[in-house]
């Protein structure tokens, strides 16, 4: 596994979104055969999904967040909406997968170095949804019943192969601010016309769970684990 | 017009949201090009074409749901594509997506069905002794076309699920069980409808021990000649082979054109590319690579069956909520633990393990673990001390034979770990423990604690072991009876460490960290004198860790 910029703490999300990109290419054309995972953080910023941007009135919203201060970008995995800020972390994950797999299990694969690292903190969290928390799956990483973490991925085919190129992606909640954002969401998805709404109680920050670890230090230990 | 049916993208997976077309109707596509992106479980999964030819029409809109197991687009393939009769068109070169194996071709004319004929798959030799296993889950369905070394069906014996993969492409036309069904070793699966140029190219019999032997209408089949065979490889310069070898080959930088092919029609089977190998380089025969090769997988799943076939001892339906039928894995326990407690004669002994010096150790050598990113339980020192206490003791690391007329020691240390997986108890083992260091254990516990959390445990994972552990300290268990698993001779229970107060060589009062062991020995191998000093030993060995130095190699 390489570590690219393992921890970039300050970056613009459409670098971060063409990295993924370029990446994910670069195994289609065999230009890349190592496996890469790298940490990150963006400006504030809105990144949405496709499906998000086939909304009806996407851009009107577009342009009424674009006003408040958050870009938007449109990213290639699945899921809905998020918020990207120093608030959260982002893992990205993008290896070559020879062998069958399913969904599932690699949703388990990426979410199984972060339980551990949790475990290891004394967390006890697990796996499943939450209503009201946003982008919610079946794949929340999960404590006391709130989402601390959400994932997406995104597979490509690689031509005339059985392989499968994967971008598996988690967002890591660690402030407990992030959920004052949980409006703006709300807000963008109202002006899409989307009915979709999220509830800021549906979200716990790691801050909240252990308020004595540093973004920094949890980044090493999560490294140290996926490494 | 070909309909292009939406495969299955993940288990469970009925529908998916349609993000985006890649093409529009009109478009000429070619082989591998993504069609259309879909979602489903927030992950975005691109769908590939899978024959060069014509989109005709896309039968859903950006946004709409689209369903599993129908038609995603209509296309008109290729002629040059669907009359190829090359020798590469004869084995296909598989793309893994399961969307590029499902073209529905339309209603064949009459000639070409008289170019096809029914042939019966037979289920194979799927493990040792295994004459019948469980119908787990079908993967397609009657009237599907699959291609080679395509899943077709998972089926379940007393320790996995194993997925069978076809052995030809071709239609299916009927399905011999249902899920749930228990099926028989050598008798036939299901039914294939196949175009008769692929069977004359049939998957390599080292890829699955199984040869098709019931041909139900043969008599029109239009039969490709040895002659026209020689004549196109020659003039293609390929060899006949099918995916899987071809992938092997290529692993090796083995030009497959230049091994001679022992199979039928000159076909390239997997031992060619190995005797290639040898004559060349004397290099050793290929490993069996698990899930890189086209055997039959080994995955633990759990089973759908909700069949209920004998309810003889059941109650009566006033005493009885809730009948579930005894499947899968809890099926295999049932009966692996009635045949060893009905058979073997056990005993049991318990002992206190005093462990302070472990804890300390343990800690002590944790973060050296850690950098080298293996996680350090207890477990390791419990395996590899356990091997040296075999060493002393090899009988508690025997069999016997079935007659019950010889004792076999057996030279590897296959310690077992029961496991209280998502799907029931399973006790996979570490092989070869005796020549393992500590932290080689470790990787070998991390590996296989993991790969029963996926369901990922190998059937050899599963097979071979030698004695067991059972950790049900881990769940807060002090004490228990573990029942042996069978032909093994011996199995020990480990409970949780608690604090209790002991008394030291002083008379006083100290708070000690003492776990509960509790062996069960087959008393027809052991006798209880034997499995105290065994277990004396053992205990020295955990107790005074710098002991095992001593034996270390």
């Amino acid at each position: 596994m390489t570590l690219l910029n393992t921890l970039n703490l300050d970056s613009d999300l459409a670098q971060q979104l063409e990295l993924e990109q370029q990446l994910m290419l670069g195994y289609k054309q065999c230009i890349n055969t190592t496996n890469s995972l790298w940490l990150w953080q963006a400006t504030p910023s809105l990144v949405v999904s496709k499906i998000d941007s086939n909304l009806k009135n996407f851009e009107e919203a577009k342009l009424y967040t674009e006003s408040q201060g958050l870009p938007v970008n449109i990213r290639q995995s699945g899921g809905s909406a998020v918020i990207q800020n120093d608030q959260v972390i982002n893992i990205s994950r993008i290896y070559i997968q020879d062998d069958p797999i399913t969904i599932q299990q690699s949703y388990l694969n990426m979410c199984r170095p972060v339980l551990d690292v949790l475990k290891d903190l004394g967390i006890e969290a697990y796996l499943g949804s939450v209503e009201g928390a946003f982008c919610d799956g079946a794949y929340n990483i999960v404590y006391q019943g709130k989402k601390l973490a959400g994932t997406s991925q995104r597979w490509l085919s690689v031509p005339k192969s059985k392989s499968k190129i994967i971008l598996e992606h988690m967002v890591i909640v660690l402030k407990k601010d992030y959920k004052l954002w949980t409006k703006k969401l709300n807000d963008f998805y109202r002006m899409a016309g989307s009915t979709q709404s999220f509830k800021d109680s549906a979200i716990i920050s790691l801050e909240e769970i252990k308020g004595d670890i540093t973004t920094e230090d949890f980044c090493k230990k999560l490294l140290t684990e996926y490494a | 017009m070909n309909e292009f049916i939406l495969p299955d993208i993940g288990e469970g997976i009925v529908e998916c949201e349609l993000l985006e077309w890649l093409v529009k109707e009109g478009d000429v596509i070619v082989e591998d090009q993504p069609v259309a992106e879909v979602m489903t479980d927030k992950a975005t999964v691109q769908i590939p074409a899978m024959h060069n030819g014509v989109v005709r029409k896309l039968h859903y809109k950006e946004g709409d749901i689209a369903k599993v197991h129908a038609p995603l687009f209509a296309m008109d393939i290729d002629d040059e594509a669907s009359n190829d009769t090359s020798v590469e068109e004869l084995t296909p070169s598989l793309s893994d997506s399961p969307a590029s194996q499902m073209i529905i071709p339309p209603p064949a004319p009459v000639a070409e069905v008289n170019a096809e004929k029914i042939e019966a798959f037979i289920l194979p030799d799927i493990g040792e002794g295994i004459v019948e296993c469980e119908i787990v889950k079908w993967c397609i369905q009657e009237g599907d076309l699959v291609t080679e070394d395509q899943v077709v069906v998972e089926v379940m014996t007393d320790k996995a699920v194993v997925e069978i993969p076809a052995k030809y492409q071709g239609k299916v036309v009927k399905l011999h069980y249902q899920q749930g069904d228990i099926a028989q070793v050598h008798t036939p699966l299901f039914d294939q409808l196949i175009q008769s140029d692929d069977f004359v190219a049939p998957a390599s019999s080292s890829e699955l021990t199984v040869s098709p032997t019931t041909e139900i209408q043969a008599a029109t089949a239009k039969n490709v000649e040895e002659s026209e065979l020689e004549s196109v490889r020659n003039n293609r310069a390929k060899a006949l082979a099918s995916p899987a070898v071809r992938r092997i080959a290529r692993e090796h930088q083995i030009n497959i054109a230049l091994v001679s092919g022992s199979g039928k029609k000159g076909r390239v089977l997997k031992q060619d590319i190995e005797a290639h190998m040898q004559s060349q380089n004397g290099i050793p025969q290929i490993a069996d690579q698990g899930t890189t090769t086209h055997q039959a997988n080994t995955t633990i799943t759990s089973a759908n069956g909700n069949k209920l076939t004998d309810s003889s001892n059941a109650g009566t339906q006033s005493e009885v909520s809730k009948v579930i039928p005894m499947r899968g894995i809890k099926a295999a326990m049932a009966k692996q633990m009635m045949a060893s407690v009905s058979t073997i004669p056990h005993f049991t002994v318990s002992d206190e393990l005093i462990m302070d010096n472990l804890i300390a150790l343990r800690s002590q050598l944790k973060p050296e673990f850690q950098k080298q990113g293996v996680k350090l339980s207890f477990m390791p020192f419990f395996i590899k001390s356990l091997s040296l206490a075999l060493k002393s003791f090899p009988e508690i690391n025997s069999r016997l034979s079935k007659d019950e007329s010889e004792l076999h020691y057996l030279l590897s240390h296959n310690i077992g770990m029961a496991i209280d997986s998502k799907i029931g108890l399973l006790v996979a083992n570490i092989k070869n423990v005796q020549n393992l260091s500590l932290f080689e254990v470790a990787q070998e516990c991390d590996r296989i604690i993991n790969a029963a959390r996926e369901g990922k445990l190998s059937n050899a994972d599963l097979s071979n072991g030698t004695i067991s552990i059972s950790n049900i300290g881990a769940l807060g268990g002090t004490t228990a009876t573990p029942v042996i698993n069978k032909p093994e001779v011996a199995i020990v229970a480990l409970g949780k460490t608690q604090k209790l107060p002991r008394f030291n060589d002083n008379g006083e009062v100290i708070a000690q960290s003492i776990m509960m062991l509790n062996w069960s020995g087959d008393h027809r191998v052991i006798d209880g004198a034997t499995m105290v000093r065994f277990n004396n030993l053992w205990v020295s060995y955990l107790q005074h860790p710098e002991k095992m130095l001593v034996h270390l190699k």
